[in-house]
């Protein structure tokens, strides 16, 4: 159901969630991140046991207290039920319990500007107003933590979405300051092969989300995560190469393992220029990696993979100035498609000799 | 029907085939176009080289196929040119395959969609209005 409100009905409803926050503030910790170049952002968690989650996760977007923050999220822990809107925001509109989740709109003229959600279904909300976001959680455990990752990508995504910069779902990965991205949705080897080339001594910005800025001068990339997912057969494969990744937990699913790979700092890139796109898939028959330039179709469906990849994630299929943006920011790179091997590790070594043939 | 041939607006359009399922961006617009199963099937089929014709034989092969397939393909691929998803393309021929499940899933009738736009996706939720003076109702 979406709940329209007017404005002073809207103030109220922060007026409410901020009083009942209020002791909950004084013994928040603070964290501030770097969203690429483009700002520096404040969490304040007023729950102890979210502190180590994300210093696991954003160990890599982490970076010193600035006096003014761009913006700020307040996480929280609270039940999430049909009663939230009640108890937490004041407000005493019943739910008619149509759906699976309760959205707060204002009423504007002859529209309506979402600001809240409630999840029934997850047990979560998160409201905005103005530069401050809330986010509330039932349960802070690891698991439920890395599911509510989007959390951080869906707020970082709002913020990083300005005229030359946004969030998106994709790889980056380089050799010497020549960066690739990698456009493909899941399960066509983007996330293994940027993992397996950070292994391998590549540079490395993401296996997974990325904030991309374009200037006059390049497209650079910056990481948000410092964690990576791996399937149980990837982990098995990548084994004596992860030396320096830390278990975190499974991921919601328990189809995935989480790791911390904050140990390969080394390997890290921030606002590293890309120069080409590479859109792979799988062969099982191949014996070696095949790179070679894109045909306007296959560059259509790699532009078409990391746009939908990326709005999908963020449910904006609807939003046309954002994939106008994000096919502008792409389209002038060169295209290249990648027939991947079975062999992870043969498929670096191709990919290396690629990129070293590069000018 | 007279048999006709088609070929994606790749001047215009970016596509793509995953899982089944038909996305297609209008490049300059930045507009999304979707489209069900069956849809897809026929989609891939013209951009395989198969003609009009083809395509509906395929149809005609998949059992509880109706009298007006060639009504609802007709209607399909009008829908697609005033998209200008696809153009017109040299005559080809090619045997054309279709899923037979997604066939019937989608009782054949194959849908392309303009994606709408955010504000019109929210009103696909029941809205309850509050209004300024009886609805608000502060914590008791």
């Amino acid at each position: 159901m979406v709940l329209s409100l007017h404005e002073r009905q809207r103030q109220n409803c922060f007026l409410h969630l901020r009083s009942l926050l209020e002791p909950l503030m004084t013994d928040a910790e603070a964290f501030f991140i770097q969203v690429g170049g483009i700002k520096t952002v404040r969490v304040l968690s007023c729950c102890p046991e979210a502190a180590p989650m994300i210093r696991r996760q954003l160990a890599w977007s982490l970076t010193e207290p600035v006096p003014n923050p761009d913006a700020t999220l307040v996480l929280w822990r609270e039940k999430v039920d049909a009663s939230f809107h009640q108890r937490v925001l004041g407000i005493g509109v019943e739910d008619d319990g149509s759906g699976d989740n309760l959205i707060l709109a204002l009423r504007e003229g002859d529209g309506i500007q979402p600001f809240g959600e409630v999840s029934y279904e997850n047990h979560t909300a998160n409201l905005t107003d103005g530069d401050c976001s809330f986010y509330c959680v039932e349960s802070f455990a690891a698991e439920e933590w890395i599911k509510e990752g989007h959390l951080f990508v869906h707020w970082l995504y709002r913020l990083a979405d300005t005229p030359t910069s946004h969030l998106v779902h994709g790889a980056c990965i380089g050799l010497d300051g020549k960066g690739i991205l990698l456009c493909a949705r899941g399960q066509r080897g983007k996330s293994t092969l940027a993992v397996t080339a950070m292994l391998r001594g590549f540079e490395y910005v993401s296996d997974d989300y990325l904030i991309l800025e374009k200037s006059a001068e390049a497209l650079a990339a910056s990481p948000i995560y410092s964690i990576i997912t791996l399937s149980p057969r990837m982990y098995t494969a990548l084994y004596d190469d992860l030396d320096k990744a830390r278990f975190v937990c499974n991921n919601a699913r328990k189809d995935k393992y989480v790791f911390d790979i904050s140990g390969y700092g080394s390997a890290l890139r921030r606002a590293y220029p890309v120069r080409l796109c590479i859109f792979p898939e799988i062969e099982p028959s191949l014996t070696q990696a095949v790179i070679e330039p894109c045909s306007a179709v296959q560059k259509g469906r790699a532009i078409t993979h990391l746009v939908h990849s990326t709005v999908l994630q963020m449910q904006a299929q609807g939003d046309a100035g954002t994939v106008r943006k994000l096919i502008a920011m792409l389209q002038d790179l060169p295209f290249y498609s990648m027939r991947l091997c079975p062999d992870i590790y043969a498929n670096v070594e191709t990919l290396r000799e690629f990129l070293l043939s590069c000018r | 029907m007279e048999s006709k041939n088609y070929r994606l607006n790749e001047s215009k359009m970016f596509a793509d085939i995953t899982d089944g399922i038909a996305i297609i961006i209008n490049a300059a617009t930045g507009i999304y176009y979707g489209m069900n199963g069956y849809g897809t099937g026929i989609f891939d089929n013209l951009l395989a080289g198969s003609s009009t014709d083809d395509i509906l034989a395929a149809i005609q092969e998949i059992p509880g196929a109706p009298a007006n397939a060639e009504e609802s393909l007709s209607a399909f691929l009008e829908t697609m040119l005033g998209f200008e998803i696809i153009l017109s393309a040299e005559a080809s021929s090619r045997k054309a395959s279709l899923v037979a499940k997604d066939a019937v899933f989608d009782q054949f009738i194959p849908v392309c969609k303009e994606y709408k736009d955010v504000q019109e996706l929210l009103y696909a939720d029941p809205i309850h209005e509050v209004s300024e003076e009886e609805g608000w109702k502060p914590e008791k």
